[in-house]
């Protein structure tokens, strides 16, 4: 007998990775991926270098001696590694979310039970052709990891121990997902759970790591072994005594893998998980499952009502049938985002937990520090900008893959009418998801000025709040509208849901990424493009009345200038420059206790210049969604495959096809 | 314009239509007309390009070359007009599940521009023609795929549209709901509709369409009235005659008679039928005559006529379109 008969023919796993490796897309996304992890890793590994150069060059000998890097492999090592674990928390989801879902979709899941292939092969086989995409990212940053441990200082524990925990990071976010292909119909859905969940176990792991009942993820595992929570690289971790003897280091590593047992055991669960409902989900409805939960909150109210009042009712269903546009009336009435007492509960959902944090920040935090509404803000806009994406990347192919398409483009709607209705059936969902948002700009105001004492305080104050009060609200819509129209774009040609969806939300989330890390003050932009002006002042104050400059840097009207236009240039450029914008204008006007760290893109506490890169952010942002949406219709008849406006002449000559050059003379003739 | 006029104007006028998907052609020249007030078939292998002509037709496909005109206007000039008088139904009738069905019609009624005032009779009325009005409060999803499919033809009859253009209406439905829907066609047809119906389903396109065009690789192999495609110009005239009982000599009595060319018993016959084949200048009817001097118990005499499915075997060619 070969000892390839030992082998399992594994045949599923086969044909996902051969159907992977027929993929443009695959090479696409490996290589943008393999591009942007090894951007990230080089940054770091050349930071960290640096910081080690400077620190020599200050402390130590060797200044132009190569050896002088010598045993620092370990730090950089660290350094690294979290940033591998973050990759596979963000693109593991994203791999195997649609592994079972697309079976769904495809309506071939049926033709899968009906081989011999057991409902727990299949999941085992779809998780494997999952891990393999994911081992190969993790493969790509490999050499860099060479490079570094040649530099010494990494222990074999150290490196062993992060394989093996990587490789359980791996294993255990892919059964997350694998479980959100197993229960939910499409994609889609699927996507945002995954996420969802994976972002949960982050976070809750990360806020309870050094709790009583801490998540023992890989990655908290990891940095509870090699990293140390409560201070700096190397100190007070659990194994950064050096590994001197084989026992020890077998030792050690045997109580890395014992610790990774619980994460084993929820791993395990989660693909049982995935094989029961497989079976019990495989034929389920693609219908929406907010609407289910939605429909299923209205039967427990209606159930509760009967039961109180005897189905007393004061406000009855409005059950309206549209006038003149009808697509927005499908949007707002038979929507899951769209139906204003479904928007109230999401609405109450989001605004709870936002006002809790408001009101906790601006009762229990110091004046100075807003770090934490800020990262409020983050959150609220993030999960606004996803549910956006989602929705406006999905408002055509949504039709497109029901279906139902070719009967609404049939009629005399022009795809300029249909695509407008559409988003103005969205206006609802963007005042809800504005609410959360206005609120914590809100808290900030209120935080940096004192509202009751307004009337008496100057004329430039009372302007200044005003116009930042005007500009978070106009920039707010402007920004949601500008998210939702290049969604849009980006989903009108596409035949798949997951896949405009994915699309835009990814694209998105690269632009903030990208312009966050390249625009932020500090950053390479912001920072070439303020090089000329400001003098070192060390001697200012850091913050309170007597502070009047930038980071510590005394004020030049040209230093102040240049600031500006880089201000201007880079809330530009980000997605969120209105808002970073409207910050200068609270910041020129508001508490002068605040930190210098805080004042972000504030170019001064000038009023002037706040307004100005106000202003000038508000007027591109404005241009900006008027060329996004003016593209959008122009293009919108040809990727939706029809035309709308009348050619000028009906003679077939101007539309002759270079594929039919015989054809011309003959009906011309 | 006079119904005249009218009526002289092709409902549809495709003339040397063709269109490529990404250097694959679909269409090659293809030319034919559907007059008004007339049922036509459309009928071709899969992927013969049905589904793109009708596309072309009803304005969702810009086609690379040619020229379309619905009732004299030309789909590429006026797009917006056309959509105005065609109701097009497409091969799925994937409907907006969570709606009723008087919501789906209205919302399409607004679509079309109809007014509100309008909008209730006119919903009435198109129920009524594909008996839905007891289920107009029902929700879509809730419906068998039988009565879906006749939600969606109440859709494409909302706004009264001369033409209707049907992508394979009867897919998937049960014998009874396919015959249902061939009789509410043929109501349409007397209400001074012209519809336009892309089918497989052969036996029932012969029975029930006036006009019939064959498209096969992209090319049109015949397009024109069904009588014409079913009789076989080629061919010398043949003749079914079916008898009561039969006697040895029987066919040797018939060669005698005048005209005659061939006799044959039909494959899988019981021994009653035979096939008269006639000389080109034989009538019937002189025939039919002579026949009669025999004495022979006729139990039936009728000509023979291509069947379609025949006729669509002749025309297209076998196998995948490469």
């Amino acid at each position: 007998m070969s000892i390839w008969g030992i082998i399992p023919e594994l045949p599923l796993l086969r044909r996902e990775l051969t159907e992977l490796s027929s993929r443009r897309r695959t090479y696409v996304i490996r290589f943008v991926g393999a591009i942007i992890v090894l951007t990230a890793v080089m940054l770091y590994y050349s930071y960290h270098v640096s910081l080690l150069e400077s620190n020599r060059y200050q402390y130590g000998p060797g200044v132009g001696n190569p050896n002088r890097f010598f045993g620092a492999g370990a730090s950089i090592f660290k350094g690294i590694v979290p940033m591998l674990f973050v990759s596979v928390q963000l693109l593991m989801p994203a791999l195997i979310c649609g592994s079972i879902t697309i079976e769904k979709e495809r309506n071939t899941i049926g033709t899968l039970f009906v081989t011999r292939l057991s409902p727990m092969t299949i999941v085992l086989e779809k998780l494997g052709s999952r891990l393999v995409p994911m081992f190969t990212f993790l493969l790509l940053t490999f050499p860099v990891l060479a490079v570094v441990y040649s530099l010494g200082g990494v222990e074999t524990t150290l490196l062993l121990g992060t394989l093996w925990l990587l490789f359980c990071e791996c294993l255990l976010y892919a059964s997350i997902g694998l479980l959100c292909s197993s229960w939910f119909a499409t994609t889609v859905t699927a996507f945002i759970w995954s996420y969802v969940l994976t972002g949960l176990l982050a976070v809750f792991s990360a806020l309870f790591a050094s709790g009583p009942i801490a998540l023992p993820t890989p990655f908290y595992l990891w940095m509870f072994a090699f990293q140390g929570f409560d201070s700096g690289y190397g100190n007070n971790t659990l194994l950064s005594e050096s590994s001197s003897g084989f026992l020890q280091t077998l030792a050690q590593l045997l109580f890395v893998a014992a610790g990774t047992i619980p994460s084993l055991i929820a791993t395990a669960v989660f693909v049982l998980l995935a094989r029961v409902f497989l079976v019990r989900r495989a034929f389920i409805s693609s219908s929406s499952v907010m609407l289910k939960v939605f429909k299923a909150i209205d039967r427990f109210f209606i159930r509760l009502n009967n039961r109180t009042t005897g189905g007393m009712v004061l406000m009855k269903d409005y059950n309206s049938l549209p006038l003149f546009d009808p697509v927005a009336w499908r949007e707002r009435s038979k929507k899951s985002l769209g139906k204003a007492r479904y928007l109230f509960r999401i609405l109450v959902v989001m605004e709870g937990p936002t006002l809790f944090i408001c009101v906790g920040a601006a009762t229990l935090s110091s004046r100075s520090d807003f770090s934490g509404l800020r990262g409020l803000l983050l959150l609220v806009w993030a999960i606004a900008a996803m549910i956006l994406a989602m929705k406006g990347a999905t408002v055509i192919s949504a039709e497109r893959v029901r279906e139902t398409l070719d009967a609404l483009l049939s009629t005399p709607l022009t795809a300029k009418e249909i695509l407008t209705q559409k988003i103005a059936g969205m206006q609802r969902l963007m005042i809800v998801l504005a609410i959360p948002i206005l609120s914590v700009h809100l808290t900030l105001l209120l935080l940096h000025v004192d509202l009751l004492r307004l009337p008496s305080s100057s004329a430039r104050t009372i302007f200044g709040v005003a116009l930042y009060i005007v500009g978070c609200v106009l920039t707010t819509f402007l920004t949601m509208h500008i998210l939702t129209w290049l969604a849009v774009l980006l989903g009108l040609r596409s035949k798949s849901q997951s896949r405009s969806a994915m699309t835009a939300i990814c694209l998105i989330a690269a632009w903030v990424l990208v312009t966050s890390f390249t625009c932020r003050p500090g950053g390479f932009v912001f920072e070439t493009l303020s090089m000329t002006g400001p003098t070192p002042q060390t001697n200012a104050p850091r913050r309170g009345p007597g502070y009047s400059g930038y980071n510590g840097y005394e004020e030049t009207p040209e230093g102040q200038r240049s600031r500006t236009i880089a201000a201007a240039i880079c809330c530009m450029a980000r997605p969120d420059g209105g808002v970073q914008a409207n910050e200068s204008i609270l910041i020129s006007v508001g508490n002068p206790y605040i930190d210098q760290d805080e004042l972000s893109y504030a170019p001064s506490r000038s009023i002037a210049s706040a307004v100005t890169v106000s202003a000038v952010v508000f007027v591109w942002q404005l241009v900006m969604l008027l060329l996004i949406r003016a593209t959008t219709l122009r293009l919108a008849p040809r990727l939706l495959g029809r035309q709308d406006q009348g050619t000028a002449s009906a003679s077939p000559e101007a539309k002759l096809s270079p594929s039919f050059p015989v054809m011309g003379s003959e009906v011309i003739a | 314009m006079s119904s005249v006029t009218q009526q002289t104007i092709p409902a549809i006028s495709v003339t040397n239509l063709s269109h490529a998907f990404k250097g694959h052609q679909a269409l090659s020249q293809v030319t034919f007309c559907v007059m008004p007030q007339t049922l036509h078939g459309f009928v071709g292998p899969n992927g013969a390009g049905k589904t793109t002509t009708l596309k072309a037709i009803c304005t969702l496909l810009k086609p690379s070359w040619g020229e379309i005109q619905v009732f004299g206007s030309s789909v590429r000039a006026e797009p917006i007009s056309v959509r105005r008088r065609i109701g097009f139904m497409p091969d799925h009738f994937s409907m907006y599940r969570q709606m009723t069905v008087f919501e789906y019609l209205d919302f399409f009624a607004a679509a079309y521009g109809l007014q509100v005032k309008q909008r209730d009779q006119v919903i009435h009325d198109v129920l009524t023609l594909t008996d839905m009005d007891g289920r107009r409060n029902d929700l879509i999803s809730s419906l068998s795929r039988g009565m879906q499919q006749r939600v969606s033809l109440a859709r494409v009859l909302v706004h009264d549209p001369d033409l209707l253009l049907l992508d394979e209406p009867a897919s998937g439905l049960d014998p009874r709901a396919r015959i249902e829907l061939m009789e509410i066609l043929r109501e349409l047809r007397r209400m001074g509709k012209t519809v336009f119906i892309s089918s497989h389903i052969l036996s029932e396109l012969a029975e029930l369409c006036d006009s019939v065009t064959i498209i096969d690789r992209g090319q049109v192999k015949f397009s024109g009235p069904m009588d014409v495609l079913l009789e076989s110009p080629d061919e010398l005239p043949t003749y079914n005659l079916r008898l009561v009982s039969v006697h040895d000599n029987v066919i040797a009595q018939i060669r005698e008679l005048p005209g005659v060319g061939d006799v044959k018993e039909p494959e899988f016959a019981t021994g009653r039928d035979f096939n008269i084949q006639l000389a080109p200048s034989q009538s019937a009817n002189d025939f039919l005559k002579a026949l009669l001097t025999l004495d022979l118990p006729i139990s039936a005499f009728n000509q023979q006529r291509r069947h379609l499915n025949q006729a669509f075997m002749d025309l297209t060619t076998r196998g995948v379109r490469p």
